[in-house]
């Protein structure tokens, strides 16, 4: 598997030139992790009384998430609507801010940054939109979208110069320098997705979020899109953190799989390990409530009943308890911790247990 | 989702709108008489056939003839002449006061949708506090403050139209702050003003160019109320407003400067609604061809 | 053999935009047997949608309009009918299901007056008859407090509960046929689990024909007898479900199932189509698959391939298999 954990010897992604604006040195890094996020939280209040003043709840989104990535690593992240995938990538970056946590970005702690220095680090973490049409700013050319970042750094000095890297940027996701002077209406849903990815390209992050990056792409433009972003990890060493709700995309990019539900991680795999025996409940049944395309497959269905509460409310104990399975009345009381089970797996659960694929993926006996 | 303007580029863009403009009778209408407007306003004082100032008793109160085409007033001035170059002042104040409105309040309203939190509660409390004044009372507020006069009639007529180019910026920012090209921006290092003025202000400039058109329409209008009342432009500077007000004296025996002064207001308000219909036409995101 | 419930003919749905001719549904035909399942599955751009609509008539008319072919239902022909007997049919005898049930709602009325309004639409029967039938209908679906689901309005239910809610209202009139409009892809993925473990339940106690129009194969797979590959307003192949799965006859079938994500695949990159759909305004001569595909020849750029039978019931509409 690529993507070792030194890192200091690797390659500066897509070298620029030196603009007025540089990043700072970076401390060498001590335990060869890019990133390690510690019980990052986020609530939302709920306003409510006469003025809207009075706090009366709290949208309890991310409630203490904890992971690590290595350089040129990709980390799935997954989970249904509402389990706060999303708002813990946006975290990264600050475009929400957490509530409470830690940040540890190449040995810094991002949460503890001014604006300034913040802004001098934003040029190393990028982020990658689900919805490409809302994605790109309607009323800029491809070119002033994809150079955003070098005009903010001011990495190119002359017009020419900043052509030519957007030219370049644009070659490297498949797409020609003829578009330059286009405008986004004029792409299709996969085009100005690659576009996007070009402009979160352009400053030479470490680490891009792709939030849901495929999800609202035709099926077919699915493949080119993640066999992109795959060649661009391979060339720059680029770091995914890679959120989305299909698992079955998530198996062919990531390295790891980290899975989220209700606010919380619930499991962290090794991406084989976590499709051939995933152990908690609720991946199990994730992975057996995929419809998978081969009408020969009977698969034991592991139905999960109700629907999954809202984050407002959110049930005491174990988060999944009230449509787990296997739920004791211990799962009601006490919330279980993610623990490290095994090699390169943590499990948040109190009676977590391998469950093999072949118990709910078998196939009909062939003729 | 984009708008009929937006899905063309370039030559093809002004093709577009010539060719919609031609095609519908009113917005052509439209089009033409804001240009003729346009036209007397800058050259109406060497377009008038009589000086509007010049009195002559003997011929005063008259109606239309081959000499005075709109008749004479109680002065004996040229009706036609006094209509035309009131132009001048209706269309110079109807115009410059929704401009400065729009300036101050696209920026507040900007700056309210964008950050939120306590500059949203002081900014539309403020505008609040403005639009609970009826227009023109607003604007006899601030003449009796200020006295009578051109700059008078602006500064009144833009106060009553801020808060609401500030409550439309307002709420058209909402909508595209919570786009994610605006966190793109955010993620690129752009500071919030430069996004301001660089994603937000361009994507909301549509429908504020629409009610610019349609505010202007409203500012003629308050404007004649307000020399109606004798706080805008005062005489002998003719001015479509103060025209009804002195012809009021004897509107049975001589309606004429008062009926050719109305019938201008109208047509130039219907004008200017004619152009900001077409422009809601083209511009506005929401109408789907 | 007795004539099937529902069948399409040669059906052309075109869009006429100010900038040119739409060909959405060009010569668009199946058929489908009372009581079985059909699946019609393509991506975006392709005719799945519009040809759903036709079948209810309710492709929206200007600019759209079916320009000739026959759809006919239980012997009569949908294409050629008069709007009052359409009336009659939808939601009688034809309903439809869509993909957003927040737009399939009226947010202003409670779900069970929404349900008790289809009754009373196409049966005789009171107010309070109707609430009845529709509080049964909640929980034929599987909603847990009938009662208080019907007396609820949908942004108070969740997704789920509200795409049962819409299901129960398609279905609470007994038709003969049901058309899906992508009905999962909104919802989660457990909760599409649950949704298309419903429909598979009802399909079989109730005998209703399902047309079910979806992008993901895996959903396909698990819930219909035969398949509809559509691409860019073409039928290109169509076969029983096996069949399409095991043996895919044409190289667009064959390289949309490669492309789709499995959870078993152990290789690291996806397999893709090269290309993209191309423009509704732009469309290539002859075969419209061509450009993209590996086996294209001379006469694939020139002329429209034949449809070739496989003597399996499945047919392909391509120039290699000719």
């Amino acid at each position: 598997m690529p993507g070792g954990t030194d890192q200091t010897t690797h390659p500066s992604p897509i070298a620029l030139p030196q603009g007025e604006e540089e990043p700072r040195p970076l401390p060498a890094l001590s335990t060869g992790k890019l990133l390690q996020v510690r019980d990052l939280t986020k609530h939302f209040p709920i306003t409510g009384g006469p003025a809207g003043i009075h706090t009366i709840g709290q949208v309890r989104a991310v409630d203490g998430v904890s992971f690590d990535l290595a350089a040129a690593e990709t980390l799935a992240l997954v989970g249904e609507s509402g389990c706060g995938k999303s708002t813990t990538g946006r975290m990264l970056l600050r475009l929400t801010e957490p509530t409470s946590g830690s940040i540890d970005f190449a040995g810094e702690n991002l949460l503890e940054l001014g604006h300034r220095a913040l802004r001098r680090r934003r040029r190393e973490m990028q982020i990658v939109f689900q919805d490409p049409y809302a994605s790109l700013s309607p009323r800029q050319t491809v070119e002033d979208i994809i150079a955003e970042p070098l005009d903010v750094y001011r990495v190119c000095r002359t017009r020419a110069d900043r052509r030519e890297r957007v030219s370049e940027l644009l070659r490297l996701v498949g797409l020609e320098a003829a578009h330059l002077r286009r405008y986004p209406f004029e792409f299709s849903g996969g085009q100005r997705q690659r576009i996007a990815i070009a402009r979160a390209l352009a400053p030479g992050p470490r680490l891009i979020v792709a939030d849901e990056p495929v999800s609202a792409l035709d099926v077919s433009i699915r493949s080119q899109v993640v066999n992109l972003l795959q060649d661009l990890q391979d060339r720059f060493g680029v770091a995914y953190l890679f959120i989305s709700h299909d698992l079955a995309v998530v198996r062919h990019i990531a390295h790891r799989i980290a899975v989220m539900y209700l606010g919380r991680l619930v499991e962290l795999a090794d991406r084989d390990a976590l499709f051939d025996a995933p152990h908690h409940p609720y991946t199990q049944a994730l992975l057996s409530a995929v419809p998978a395309p081969d009408p020969e497959r009977k698969r034991a269905r592991i139905i999960l009943h109700g629907d999954v509460p809202s984050p407002a409310r959110v049930p005491t104990g174990c988060h999944f308890h009230p449509r787990c399975p296997i739920a004791q009345p211990v799962c009601r009381e006490s919330v279980p911790s993610l623990r490290t089970v095994a090699d390169g797996r943590s499990v948040a659960c109190h009676f977590a247990a391998p469950f093999p694929i072949d118990r709910y993926g078998a196939r009909a006996a062939q003729p | 989702m984009s708008d009929l303007a937006e899905r063309l580029s370039g030559d093809a863009r002004r093709g577009a709108v010539a060719s919609y403009v031609a095609g519908n009778t009113l917005a052509t209408i439209g089009v033409v008489l804001v240009a003729v407007l346009v036209v007397l306003a800058l050259a109406g004082p060497w377009l008038v056939p009589h000086d509007p100032l010049e009195q002559n008793f003997l011929g005063a109160s008259q109606g239309p003839s081959a000499e005075y085409w709109f008749g004479s007033d109680s002065f004996g001035r040229d009706v036609f002449s006094r209509v035309l170059l009131g132009t001048q002042a209706s269309l110079a104040i109807g115009v410059s006061a929704p401009v400065l409105a729009a300036v101050f309040g696209i920026w507040a309203g900007m700056l309210a949708g964008y950050f939120g939190g306590w500059t949203d509660r002081l900014l539309s409390r403020f505008a609040d506090l403005l639009m609970s004044f009826p227009s023109l009372l607003l604007g006899v507020m601030i003449a009796a403050a200020l006295g009578p006069g051109f700059r008078t009639a602006i500064v009144a007529i833009a106060i009553a139209l801020f808060p609401r180019f500030a409550r439309l910026a307002r709420s058209a920012t909402q909508v595209v702050r919570r786009e994610p090209f605006i966190d793109a921006s955010i993620a690129s290092g752009r500071g919030p003003f430069a996004i301001m003025a660089r994603h937000v202000l361009p994507n909301i400039a549509g429908p504020l160019i629409v009610a610019l058109s349609l505010w202007i329409a409203t500012a003629i209008r308050l404007e004649a109320a307000l020399s109606f009342l004798g706080l805008g432009t005062q005489p002998p500077a003719p001015s479509w407003g103060n025209m009804i007000r002195e012809g009021m004296g004897d509107l049975v025996g001589d309606p004429w400067p008062a009926a050719f002064a109305g019938a201008a207001i109208t047509v130039a308000v219907l004008a200017f609604n004619m152009v900001g219909d077409a422009l809601r036409d083209l511009l506005d995101p929401e109408l789907e061809t | 053999m007795s004539a099937p419930l529902l069948a399409v003919d040669d059906l052309r749905v075109h869009l006429f935009t100010p900038r040119g001719v739409v060909r959405a549904v060009d010569g668009v035909g199946f058929s489908l047997p009372a009581g079985a399942s059909l699946g019609i599955v393509g991506e975006s751009g392709c005719g799945k949608t519009m040809t759903a609509l036709s079948l209810m008539r309710l492709i929206p008319s200007p600019p759209a309009r079916i320009v000739s072919g026959r759809i006919m239902f239980d012997g009569e022909d949908i294409a050629a009918l008069g709007e009052a007997r359409l009336r009659e049919l939808r939601g009688d005898a034809i309903a439809m299901i869509y993909q957003d049930p927040m737009t399939t709602l009226n947010p202003v009325f409670t779900v069970g007056e929404q349900i008790a309004e289809a009754v009373r639409l196409h049966r005789d029967a009171s107010r309070a008859a109707a609430l009845a039938r529709a509080t049964e209908m909640l929980e034929l679906v599987g909603i847990a407090d009938p009662a208080r689901c019907a007396r609820s309005y949908p942004h108070q239910l969740s997704g789920g509960m509200r795409q049962r809610a819409v299901i129960a209202m398609a279905l609470v009139c007994h038709p003969k046929l049901l058309i899906a409009d992508e009905p999962t892809t909104a919802l989660d993925v457990t909760i599409q689990a649950q949704i298309l473990d419903l429909m598979r339940r009802l399909q079989g106690e109730m005998a209703t024909a399902i047309i079910l129009i979806t992008h993901d194969l895996g959903v396909i797979a698990d819930l219909v007898d035969t398949v509809v590959v559509m691409y860019a307003g073409k039928v290109v192949e169509r076969a029983p479900v096996r069949r399409l799965f095991a043996t895919p006859r044409h190289p667009y079938t064959q390289g949309l199932l490669r492309s789709v994500p499995s959870l078993d695949a152990r290789e690291h990159r996806m397999r893709t189509i090269e290309g993209a759909v191309p423009s509704a305004l732009a469309m290539p001569p002859g075969c419209r698959f061509h450009p993209r595909c590996a086996l294209a020849r001379d006469i694939c750029r020139r002329e429209e391939p034949p449809v070739v039978g496989d003597g399996a019931g499945g047919e392909a509409a391509c120039w290699a298999l000719a």
